[in-house]
């Protein structure tokens, strides 16, 4: 019972964090398609930035525990999911300045954030890493 | 050329930008740690994202020379999924593992599979609306 418990105990903040991604992307979609349901943007937006920094706090705690010794079942592949898990929604969320047009270097540069389709794409592609994180540890 | 940012190509952006990490780091870990073990596949891994990273650049720019490129990434990727996957299926001993088209991608949840559909798709019916527009008086 209690080595039961002691395999099922690691995995909870890992489910917890990838039902919160499944529900931010899902709550994504819904926005970006249901017009009703548009002004969840900004906290559908925010909801992905909190999850970003739970994404790193996971990981982190990951890389101290294989520091403190912890053996993981396939280290190279192990290390490329915590650099995934941390790396992907950055990569897919990240809006880069276009150059300032030549003919007018004043202008003003409007960037407009990630379509709410891609910020479900992140949330999804982030909960199947966070997943695979566990599974190799 | 010129950045466009229309949702459906945000989205189709997002998620080949994501089988590109995914099929890379695969490939990646592969080839550094047991590249003896399954050559073929694992260079195949290594060459879809090559081709997946090819597609993700291209679709991100407009212009004749940039679609293009997508459409022969994509194409390229719609050959590869269906020989790969017909190999796979017919004759499971020809590659000793398994790769990012492997069986139709039923390793990745067949969405190497969608993905070439949706992209060729989108990709001329992005054809067609420029096409439409030009002989528009």
């Amino acid at each position: 019972m209690r080595q039961v418990f002691s395999i099922f105990v690691p995995w909870i903040p890992t489910l917890v964090l990838a039902c919160v991604l499944i529900a931010v992307g899902l709550a994504a979609i819904a926005a970006a398609t249901a017009p009703a349901l548009a002004r969840w943007e900004s906290a559908v937006r925010l909801a992905m930035k909190g999850c970003q920094g739970l994404i790193a706090l996971f990981v982190l705690y990951d890389v101290i525990t294989l520091l403190q010794g912890h053996k993981a079942d396939e280290g190279m592949t192990h290390a490329g999911y915590a650099i995934a898990a941390v790396g992907v929604p950055v990569l897919l969320l990240t809006r880069h300045t276009p150059p300032a047009d030549p003919e007018d270097p004043d202008a003003e540069v409007v960037v407009d954030p990630p379509h709410l389709f891609v910020v479900a794409v992140a949330a999804f592609a982030a909960a199947v890493l966070v997943i695979r994180l566990q599974q190799t540890w | 050329m010129t950045a466009v940012r229309s949702p459906g190509r945000q989205l189709l952006i997002a998620v080949y930008a994501v089988f590109a990490v995914a099929a890379g780091a695969r490939s990646g870990v592969q080839i550094a740690t047991r590249f003896d073990e399954a050559p073929l596949a694992y260079l195949l891994s290594a060459f879809a994202a090559v081709v997946y990273l090819i597609a993700t650049i291209a679709l991100r720019w407009s212009g004749p020379r940039a679609t293009a490129v997508a459409w022969t990434a994509i194409g390229i990727e719609m050959a590869g999924v269906l020989v790969v996957g017909a190999l796979t299926v017919f004759d499971d001993e020809l590659f000793p593992d398994a790769t990012v088209w492997s069986e139709f991608g039923a390793g990745y949840g067949y969405v190497p599979l969608v993905l070439p559909i949706v992209g060729l798709w989108w990709l001329w019916r992005e054809r067609r609306r420029a096409q439409a527009v030009s002989t528009t008086p």
